[in-house]
């Protein structure tokens, strides 16, 4: 790999963590009660253990978000 | 096709959330976890025990040392001193993975006081200067100045050497070990950036020796893309070894290098 | 289960099962500390922050043997079964050690220079063309993402929020990250080192892992094929109620695969997907408990009649209607929704 393509790998996993963490922040407070409503009055704590993977898997959440609380 | 599954019926099934554990799975588990601890230490002490020897090169980072001698930037900062008893070459680096030519030139070829601390193996000597700004201050030169501002240059005539670049910073005592693959992304930054290289070609004993490497002239390899890709790998290398002063050197055109 | 989560829901066990996990984790990372400091004299041992990396990545890779070995085991033994309880803890240490070993790397390798650690991660080697010469840290970075995302989806929201299969399918890359690991010592550690134990300890764990994995996978292939059941109307004869051991279950696998646990208990008989809403676990390997179905690996339960968790929880898995006739049971292998109640078959003699 050469420089150039590794600051650009570097740059893109910069730019989607970045964006995770400030999703991450919305969803662990607001977002996580649409997808879920058992996560409603979830302690802090809990939700600090769901950020971490909210930051991770942030454009399946977003797609979860968008369409609304899940079936079972 | 259906077909049809019949579980072992066990006598205390398991349950995680369960207060008590069946007594039979207790004892089972005691014995799990013993075997776990005792086979997990021994393994430890195994992969420990059949490490390789990581060289002896040491850094006492705590020990600043003010060295006196006569200052060179070309082809790698270096200062010629008396002050390990006898005429000694000892390279200079930075603090970090950063060569300091650039912080050096003003007083090239002058006698200068330079304050550091020191790595050692063997006969290899290199000082890390300190990063304040009195690391470097001009000096008279010394009784044996012109021993150490014109050194002897001096060929052992014509070798092809087979062993790996390295950087020299690393393999004289920054790090233990520092040689091999683990170690080629921080060689080939620690070359990148101005410290120089060294061919190291290990003799019968094991111990050998890291010639720094010069172009044909004498001069600084410039640390291409395709010379930083050759740090750390098995490498054969045709060149001249010159001893100038007491430093050995390798002369090499650096397009020859050929992995092996 | 799914109500009001925690950050880990304490048990006894679990407690034990830690305490254990970080006894066998601090022994492991002192023994090769103090040994590798013993091995050389003093000023020729390998360099605290080196020793230091290697005893994280050593640690990690050890662990994560023991996390894949779980699986295999408790299949073949049931008293492996408890180690799967909490294996989600071994899995998460194992990230952490992990984590440590890639940031002291980082720092160490990478760090110190003008270039961005991370820059250098994946450049400083250029040699991707190369098998032997492959930069190993690449791979060592794979792994480490996907331990991570598993470490971080750990937790009981997210199975219930990705949905069993996905999740499932997230876990699934431990192979992967196991593959590029084995890769990672091979190509990294065990070429600079002189000596063939190191190769010959990541082979003879990757042959062990494989060999568990296959013999596991082989043995369940026989088991199912011991029984056969037949069809009547229909209505699928999963033969006599009374060789279904009270409080327990016989698994009916149907064409598709598809698996159902049929239940005898209190003189009745239920059935319901043998699949646990929580892990895929296999409910027909679980019992009776409190009149509850209960899953073997992590005691997720179900209502026998409807498929319910009982309230406060909110799971829900498929049920079949079933009858017994003469003394046989026989279940309707069209599954009804999640949750739909059925009538109890009533085993004739039972109820006196």
């Amino acid at each position: 790999m050469t420089i150039q393509l590794a600051e650009m790998l570097v740059a893109a996993i910069a730019v989607y963590a970045a964006l995770g963490t400030v999703f991450a922040l919305v969803f662990v407070t607001v977002g996580v009660r649409r997808i879920d409503p058992d996560a409603r009055g979830m302690p802090l704590r809990a939700r600090a253990v769901v950020f971490p993977g909210a930051v991770g898997l942030w454009p399946l959440l977003l797609v979860f978000m968008i369409r609304g609380e899940r079936k079972t | 096709m259906t077909r049809l599954i019949r579980p072992k019926p066990e006598k205390d099934l398991f349950i995680g959330w369960a207060a008590d554990t069946p007594k039979v799975d207790r004892r089972f588990l005691f014995a799990a976890a013993v075997g776990l601890v005792a086979g997990g230490g021994g393994a430890a002490w195994a992969l420990a025990d059949a490490q390789s020897a990581p060289g002896p090169g040491v850094w006492d980072q705590g020990l600043i040392l003010d060295v006196d001698g006569y200052v060179v930037a070309d082809p790698y900062p270096l200062i010629r001193t008396t002050a390990f008893g006898g005429v000694k070459t000892v390279l200079l680096s930075s603090m970090t993975k950063c060569g300091v030519r650039d912080r050096l030139e003003r007083l090239d070829g002058t006698f200068a006081r330079i304050r550091g601390s020191l790595m050692q193996r063997g006969p290899h000597s290199m000082l890390a200067v300190v990063d304040d700004g009195d690391w470097l201050t001009p000096t008279q030169g010394a009784a044996a100045s012109a021993e150490l501002s014109n050194p002897q240059v001096r060929s052992l005539g014509r070798a092809t050497l087979r062993g790996e670049i390295l950087d020299t910073k690393c393999w004289y005592g920054a790090m233990r070990p520092a040689d091999g693959k683990v170690h080629k992304a921080c060689a080939s930054l620690c070359i990148r950036f101005g410290l120089p290289p060294a061919m190291f070609a290990k003799a019968a004993d094991g111990e050998g020796r890291a010639l720094v490497m010069t172009t044909p002239d004498g001069g600084f390899v410039t640390p291409t893309e395709v010379f930083l890709a050759h740090v750390a790998d098995p490498v054969e290398v045709d060149g001249e070894i010159v001893l100038v002063g007491d430093l050995p050197t390798f002369r090499v055109q650096p397009t020859s290098i050929r992995r092996v | 289960m799914a109500h009001g989560y925690q950050v880990v829901t304490w048990t006894p066990f679990k407690k034990a099962y830690d305490v254990v996990m970080l006894i066998a984790v601090g022994v492991f990372m002192t023994i090769f500390i103090v040994g590798g400091y013993m091995t050389w004299p003093d000023g020729e041992t390998l360099h605290p922050v080196q020793l230091a990396l290697r005893a994280l990545g050593f640690t990690a890779f050890t662990l994560l043997h023991v996390v894949l070995a779980i699986g295999p085991l408790s299949r073949m033994s049931p008293r492996f079964k408890p180690l799967l309880y909490n294996r989600r803890h071994m899995g998460v240490t194992t990230f952490l050690l992990a984590f440590a070993h890639a940031v002291l790397a980082l720092l160490w390798y990478h760090g110190f220079s003008e270039m961005n650690v991370f820059v250098s991660l994946f450049a400083s080697n250029p040699n991707y063309g190369s098998i032997q010469g492959f930069p190993f840290e690449s791979l060592g970075f794979v792994a480490l993402v996907i331990l991570f995302l598993m470490a971080a989806t750990s937790h009981d929201f997210w199975n219930a929020n990705l949905g069993p299969g996905f999740w499932k399918a997230l876990h699934m890359l431990v192979y992967v990250a196991y593959a590029a690991l084995v890769a990672h010592v091979m190509l990294g550690l065990a070429q600079n080192e002189k000596s063939p134990l190191y190769a010959y300890a990541v082979g003879g764990g990757a042959v062990f892992l494989v060999a568990l994995h296959l013999i596991t996978g082989v043995r369940e292939c026989v088991r199912d094929r011991a029984l056969g059941a037949a069809a009547h109307d229909g209505w699928i004869d999963v033969g006599s109620a009374a060789d279904i051991p009270d409080g327990r279950a016989v698994i009916v696998v149907l064409k598709g695969g598809e698996r159902v646990a049929v239940f005898r208990y209190d003189g009745k008989v239920s059935a319901v997907s043998n699949v646990c809403r929580h892990q895929a676990g296999p409910l027909g390997e679980g019992c009776i408990k409190d009149g509850l179905v209960t899953c073997p690996w992590h005691g997720f339960q179900y209502r026998p009649d409807d498929g319910r968790s009982p309230p406060p929880f909110t799971e829900r898995i498929p049920t079949y209607n079933v009858k017994v006739d003469n003394g046989v049971v026989f279940i309707d292998p069209v599954a009804n929704p999640a949750g739909t109640p059925v009538e109890p078959a009533v085993v004739a003699g039972a109820a006196a």
